[in-house]
């Protein structure tokens, strides 16, 4: 440093500069230096803003020595102020040495545990040996990329494979190998299975069913949709209700996987025995003592249904459980049953 | 106190517009960051002398790298206190 600013000339380059009084501007910058002091009492920091930060530190007393006669002397406690430029200001001053970046040094540590050797002299021949400094988180880049590639594989894996599951399920296309080998896989492992699945579709077959034949619940089941399926009639639900009363406590809701008999009948739609009908009446009074108490119009319905087949031997088998006012209430009311 | 609480106290005492007052402190502080990029010093009374001084390139160790580096050289601004600084506050202790 060979040149010093004056405070004098200072206050006249800010006032050329502004077009302020120069009175103004001594006062004014006095005034902050005073509240610069005041800061720095009460709280140890003071900021001047542009330029940096003023902090006290304390020291403790401890012995000296004065330099000149070599006594012994006690300095005591006492506080100093430490200033920190702004980054801001100290970026500014270094703009020419910008383009200097740290450097590592290449196989010129004898002892790496000894770190005293960093205060060596550097000469400038030892130059060309320096290695780029490397960036800084330029480790935590690569290892971001790399999860990053990863997790990105992962997910196309787990993509993959919920679209192949996806496609393997019933109602989705399947590739022509697939289904010649599910087909023969079905045809070998299930062939009873198959028949017996596809045998009541023939209308002749459905009606008559199979005498003691049994018919497993799959999800979505209920007595009607089976009574259509091997009677033709979902009217006739009542005849498989009252063979399965062991297993069917209420008679809408079927448990799946559960096997339920569905009992054969002689006749035909139109000209049942009468065994059938008695049959059929039975499962619909059953059906009345199941709704009797908790759906009213259910249960006249199914009473109807007993007392227009004219089944007076059912009726009086039963007369015991069957309320005498609903039985009169049912006489009343006109039309006729839609089973053929 | 921030710098806004420093704008306001002045600006009542002086009783001129706080953008004047700004104005001023704001050409104050780049004047003397030109002054101290000239390596020239300033002093301010009852605060103390600013100037700058290059620190030259040095080797240091770089615990992260666990490796020697060399640190380029570089500016730095060094400020000195002036007397009347360093007697108002040295029986101050703030205690945290």
């Amino acid at each position: 440093m060979n040149q010093k600013l004056t405070f004098t000339e200072l206050v006249e380059k800010i006032a050329n500069e502004t077009g302020a009084a120069r009175q103004l501007i001594h006062n004014l910058l006095l005034d902050e230096v005073q509240l610069v002091k005041e800061d720095l009492k009460r709280d140890g920091v003071a900021t001047i803003h542009g330029l940096g930060h003023f902090r006290l530190t304390w020291h403790k007393a401890r012995p000296g020595h004065n330099p000149q006669t070599g006594e012994e002397i006690e300095i005591p406690a006492h506080s100093s102020v430490n200033f920190k430029t702004q980054a801001d200001l100290g970026r500014y001053i270094n703009r020419q040495y910008d383009h200097l970046k740290p450097q590592m040094v290449k196989g010129d540590v004898q002892n790496e545990g000894d770190k005293t050797i960093i205060s060596k002299p550097i000469e400038s021949e030892i130059a060309p040996e320096y290695e780029p400094y490397p960036e800084k988180g330029k480790k935590k880049k690569r290892s971001r990329f790399w999860i990053a590639l990863f997790l990105l594989i992962f997910i196309i894996i787990i993509l993959f494979v919920i679209i192949r599951t996806c496609t393997e399920k019933p109602g989705t296309k399947l590739s022509k190998s697939t289904v010649s080998k599910k087909v023969k896989e079905k045809e070998t492992v299930l062939p009873q299975a198959a028949e017996k699945i596809e045998s009541p579709i023939t209308e002749d077959k459905i009606r008559i069913g199979t005498p003691g034949s049994h018919h497993t619940v799959i999800p979505g089941d209920n007595l009607w949709k089976i009574s259509s399926r091997y009677y033709t009639q979902g009217e006739l639900w009542p005849n498989i209700y009252r063979a399965n009363l062991n297993q069917i406590s209420n008679p809408d809701v079927l448990i799946p996987d559960s096997r339920i008999l569905v009992p054969d009948l002689i006749g035909k739609p139109g000209a049942w025995t009468r065994k059938d009908v008695e049959d059929i009446s039975a499962g619909f009074i059953e059906a009345y003592l199941f709704y009797k108490n908790r759906n009213r119009t259910k249960a006249l319905n199914c009473l109807w249904v007993v007392h227009k087949w004219d089944a007076t031997q059912v009726i009086a088998k039963y007369h015991s459980k069957i309320n005498s006012n609903d039985l009169e209430s049912v006489k009343n009311i006109p039309g006729t049953p839609r089973i053929k | 106190m921030t710098y806004a609480d420093t704008i306001k106290h002045l600006s009542s005492r002086y009783n001129l517009p706080q953008t004047k007052i700004k104005e001023i402190l704001k050409s104050s502080t780049i004047i003397i960051k030109n002054i101290l990029d000239q390596d020239i010093g300033i002093s301010i009374p009852g605060l103390g002398t600013f100037h700058t001084h290059v620190v030259q390139k040095r080797k240091y160790y770089n615990p992260y790298y666990k490796c020697l580096m060399l640190l380029p050289q570089k500016r730095v601004i060094h400020f000195r206190a002036s007397s009347s600084l360093k007697d108002e506050i040295k029986d101050t202790r703030i205690v945290k």
